[in-house]
Order: C-alpha cells, then structure tokens, then sequence
C-alpha cells in the first residue's frame, strides 16, 4: 500500500478549511452574535481565536505532520508516536469514535440540506406562515415519532440521506488526494461564490415586509452589530425584567410613547442602554465566543491531525494553519454573519426573528425556508442557500470519516476497500440508529452532548497538554517551525503552554457547572443528565441510554483492536 | 445600524479579509519558486516511468 499525500498545498488547505466551514458558520454564529451583541462579542471571539483556536489548530498541524513522516495517520497512532506512549494511543482512539460518531448524525443534517436544495429547485416549497414551514419540517426529518422518515419521498429525508451517504464513501474510497482534495478543490471556492451571491441579493433587498416599514436590512445588521444593546425592560413584582430587544428609531421611539403612557399609572417599563464592557462582564458570552471558535474551526477533533499527517515531513504548517483558520473566519464573518438574521430580520422583524428562534435549526430550517418561499424568485436563491450548506457540510463530513478510516487502514493492515466497506457497515448501522430514533431528535442530541460537546473538549485538552507539558513546548515549537513559510514566535510558548489549556479547562468546568449541573445557574440538571440518571420528575431514557452505549461499545471495539495490533507496540520502547 | 454598529461590522469583516488575503498572497508567493516544485518537475521525467509508460505502447 503506497504512502497517501496531498497534490498540494492548496489542496490541504481547502481540505481543512472546508473541514472547518460548516452548517456552524451560516447558521449558528449569526444567531449567537446577535444575542450576545455585536462588538462584545467580536472582541471575545478575537482574542479566543488567538489564545485557543489558533494554538489548537497548530497543535493538531505538528503532531499530525510528524506522525504521518513516521507512518501514522489515525489520531490514536499520531498521539501515541508523538508521546511514546500506548497509554496516549488509548486515548487517542477518542479522535476516530468521536468524529465517526458525529459524522452518524451530521450526516442527517447534511441530507437535510439537500432535500431542502432539492425541493426548493422543484418549487416544492410554497410556505405562507412560520407554522406551516415548521410543520414541513418536523414531517421531513420525522421528528413527531420514531421511524416516521423511513419512507423514500421527497418530502421524507430517506432518499436524500442515502445520496449524501454514498457521495462521502465515494469520496473516502477515492482517497486523500484524489477523493477528499479533489472534491475540497471544487467544493470550495463553489461554496464562496454561492455565498457571495445570496450576500448581494439579501444587501439589496428593498420592501421585504410593505406593511412594516421599519423593518429592513439594516435593522439586521443592527440587531447583529450595533455594540450597545438597548433592552425593553418590565417590572414584574419589583424585579427588572428583559422584555425586548429595540432596535432602530422607530422601535425605540415607540418604546418611549408607551412608557410614557403608562406613567400615567406606575412606571413599568423602562429603556436600559447596555454598554460593551457590561456585556464583557458576563462570563456567558466567553464560554459561547469561546466555544463558537472551537467548534467553527473543527479544532479538537482529530481530522486536522490526521489531514495534516498527509503532508511530507518538511512541508509548511505554520502558514498552512492561519491561512484555513482565516478561510473559516473570513466565510463565518464575512459571509456567513450577513446572510441569516439580517433576512430573518428584515421579513418578520427583531421581535418576530427571536420568537421564531435563533438557534442553528430554527434559523435555517424554519425562518429562512418560509423567507425564500415569499420573495421573488425566492425558489432559486433558496436553492442556491442550501446548496451552499450542502456543500458546506459535506466538506466537513468527510473530515470527519478521515480519521476512522486511517485507524482502520492503520491498525488493521487493511487495503482501502474493506477499510471503506468495514467503516460503510460501522456507520450505517449507527447512522440507521440516529435516524430511526427520530422523535425529538433524541438520539442526535445524545450523541452531539457526549460526542461533540464533552468528548471534543476533553480530546482538545489532552491535545494542547501533550504538546506543551509532555512533549514539551520549545521542542513543540522547534517542530512546528521546521519547513515553515513564516516562523511561530517563541512567545507564543507561552499561551500554548499556561494559557490556552487554563481556558479551555476554565471553559469547560464553568460549562458543565453551569449547563450541565446548574451549580452556577438555575440550580437544575441538564437534559441530557437527567436522561441517563434520571431525577426532577423523570425517568432515564431508554434512547439516550441506548446512545451511550454506543459510544462505549465503539470506543471498545476500537480499543480491542489497538490492542491486538502489532502497529502500536514499539511505544515506549524507542528512544525518547 | 448605528454607527457604532458600522463601526464594529466594518472592523471585523475588513480584519479577517485582510487577514485571508495576507494568509493567501504569502501561500501563493511562496508557493513560486519552491525547490520541491523543481524536485517534482524532475520526477515527472523519471527514467523509470518512462520506460513503464514506453512498455505500455
């Protein structure tokens, strides 16, 4: 079996920004920025990026690249090489299971972009309210009862995930450099020139909703980026409460001539200007900036490192690293943070757009579906949008195939096509699982909880601690400055070592004493807890329950074949 | 958008173009001249493929 490589730089560049630009920077980061408030969080973004994307990113390009000059392109072979330890290699495995996991649902959601693409090029879709496009889609992904989209229909998610499916193993099939790059190299900059296009129509947009004039573009991009967030608050029994949003003039002006006739009475509303450095004191909109940075980047899962195990032993990474971190930042903040909220914005206003919601699913698959059914032409540039995601996700989806089958191929020994055929039947029995426990997504959100929330940051730490503190920095550094176009700074020893892992543990602990255990919030369990435990009022879930052991039984079968591999056992026992 | 609004969108857009553009112009200039570009040119001429490809004719 010859040794894979990239044809070029560009490829892997491509390959690992497309890694990284995904469903998340159309979908998700517009809604958490017009949450959070324009400049307070773009300034906790910027210096997240800086303190935890970009050294990760590093991190996973050395140990990556050095691991593959000696033969080892899974996560588990590249840890364990890089710290001599078969110890590490166990904990390694974590990057395959974790990425094939989420790799089981995101591809649910990425044949949920085709379908979308496809039925909106048939002009299937003719939406007249926010009820009736919801309803299309909780009948699409079969979300009111388990086994409710196995039926092949274009209006059922079956056909589509099929195709999407084949489309990756397809693409796995035909490797690194003909397979994944390949497609990365089209896919790509198809993906850009998409986005800009529905940029330009979205910024020349006029009379969106004829009755509403105040609502518009601009009030969008306001509600996204104006740094001072001006709240509508009521009092309820004494205590200030945020009520809404107000942005532009007019709304604030009409907030003003209700207040003041209502003081006739009592006064119970009033007008609060938040200013950027109030935001900035709310730890929230660190763990969101700084859990927006780490997951937009696809940092911590393992796939840049195996991507970058591809590469030869004396090929760039530090420029490598910046250029696909910037790719992803400049598609997350330059297209995708102009396209969602502004339109959701501009159709239904800022009070409808929040009720509607503003998270990744309700955005994409409710607002904006029922926003391109009404505007003119609305079919084609509702096709084109989620051709874009599409492609987006396909992109990432195949990184995320990448480092299991590198471990297979790896370990096993195993020609390319019973790799491809062993990792087909793994995922297809998962991914059947995912999709046939459909009612309330419940075994997606499973999976993404352990698997792509905890289980990604864990695997992120041991990361950044291996290459700062067992590794050690400077010899890091030294490596990662080997063949490189620009040379990372000594300094930045520094942050690699003290400053990113204290962040990123800081994050996580706050998160789960916030989200997970409520000791710093509302005092109660996260969902996906009390799934398992059970407690407050409910009883474990049998589907979450059946997810978890998925993940365990998964982890096990590919720790049992680390063991019995050959491949693994001059750990330890080479000269340091 | 108030101006403080056009302020922050416009530094955040125009920094990370700027910062892509860097990245891309540094990635294609030093992509020029690379000596593993003049290495690959010379293995396109292998001897060895030569003769395979002249067997194959």
């Amino acid at each position: 079996m010859g040794k894979e490589q990239w044809n070029s730089r560009m490829g892997v560049i491509l390959a690992v920004a497309g890694s990284a630009v995904g469903l998340g920077n159309f979908l998700k980061f517009p809604g958490q920025i017009a949450t959070y408030g324009g400049a307070a969080f773009m300034i906790a973004y910027v210096v997240s990026f800086f303190l935890v994307g970009i050294p990760i990113s590093l991190t996973e390009w050395t140990m990556g690249r050095h691991g593959g000059a000696h033969g080892f392109n899974s996560p588990a072979g590249v840890l364990g090489y890089f710290c001599k330890s078969k110890k590490l290699a166990y904990v390694g495995i974590l990057g395959p299971v974790l990425t094939l996991l989420i790799y089981c649902y995101y591809i649910y959601i990425e044949a949920w972009c085709l379908g979308y693409a496809y039925n909106f090029l048939t002009q299937a879709l003719n939406f007249s309210n926010l009820g009736e496009a919801g309803s299309f889609f909780q009948n699409f992904i079969g979300s009111a009862a388990d086994g409710e989209s196995l039926e092949i229909s274009s209006d059922k998610v079956l056909i589509f995930l099929i195709i999407a499916f084949l489309l990756n193993f397809w693409m796995i099939y035909r490797g690194v450099s003909r397979g994944i790059e390949l497609f990365c190299k089209y896919a790509m900059p198809t993906l850009v020139v998409l986005a800009i296009i529905i940029v330009a129509r979205m910024m020349t947009l006029s009379d969106v909703s004829p009755d509403h004039p105040e609502r518009t573009i601009n009030q969008g991009l306001g509600f996204m980026w104006n740094p001072v967030k001006i709240v509508l608050e009521e009092n309820r029994d004494g205590i200030w409460e945020s009520k809404a949003r107000l942005v532009g003039d007019f709304e604030i002006l009409r907030a003003q001539k209700r207040i003041e006739s209502l003081r006739a009475s009592e006064p119970r509303e009033r007008i609060v200007h938040i200013s950027v450095f109030e935001q900035l004191a709310n730890p929230s909109i660190w763990i969101a900036a700084a859990g927006q940075v780490f997951f937009s980047l696809t940092v911590g899962f393992g796939a840049i490192m195996t991507y970058a195990s591809y590469l030869k032993r004396r090929d760039d990474i530090v420029l490598s690293s910046l250029t696909s971190c910037s790719a992803n930042e400049f598609c997350e903040v330059c297209l995708g943070g102009m396209i969602t909220v502004p339109a959701a914005v501009a159709f239904m206003g800022v009070a409808g757009t929040v009720s509607a919601g503003l998270t990744l699913f309700d955005l994409g698959f409710r607002v904006l579906p029922l926003f391109f059914a009404s505007m003119p032409a609305g079919w084609f540039f509702g096709f084109l949008f989620f051709a874009l995601l599409f492609l987006a996700a396909v992109t990432s989806s195949l990184s995320m195939l990448q480092p299991g089958m590198a471990f297979i191929e790896e370990s096993m020994g195993l020609r390319r096509r019973f790799s491809t055929l062993l990792l087909g039947v793994i995922t297809f029995f998962i991914t059947g699982f995912v999709v046939y426990f459909s009612k309330d997504l419940k075994a997606m959100d499973t999976l993404d909880f352990w698997m792509g929330q905890v289980a990604i940051y864990v695997f992120a730490t041991v990361q950044v601690v291996a290459f700062s503190w067992y590794f050690g920095v400077e010899r890091g550094i030294r490596l990662t400055n080997e063949g490189s176009v620009i040379k990372l700074p000594r300094a930045y020893g520094i942050i690699l070592k003290y400053v990113t892992p204290v962040v990123l543990i800081a994050v996580f602990v706050t998160w789960v004493a916030k989200d997970v255990f409520g000791i710093l919030g509302d005092g109660r369990l996260s969902p996906h807890i009390t799934d398992i435990v059970g407690g407050e009022g409910g009883e474990p879930n049998a589907v979450a329950w059946m997810s978890v052991m998925i993940i365990a039984a998964v982890y096990a079968f590919f720790a049992m074949i680390l063991s019995v591999s050959k491949k693994y056992d001059s750990f330890g026992k080479d000269e340091k | 958008m108030t101006l403080g609004g056009w302020i922050t969108f416009l530094l955040s857009t125009c920094s990370f173009t700027a910062l892509f553009a860097w990245c891309m112009y540094k990635v294609f200039k030093s992509d020029r001249g690379r000596p593993e570009d003049i290495h690959e040119a010379f293995e396109i001429y292998d001897s060895d493929e030569d003769s395979k490809r002249g067997r194959r004719r």
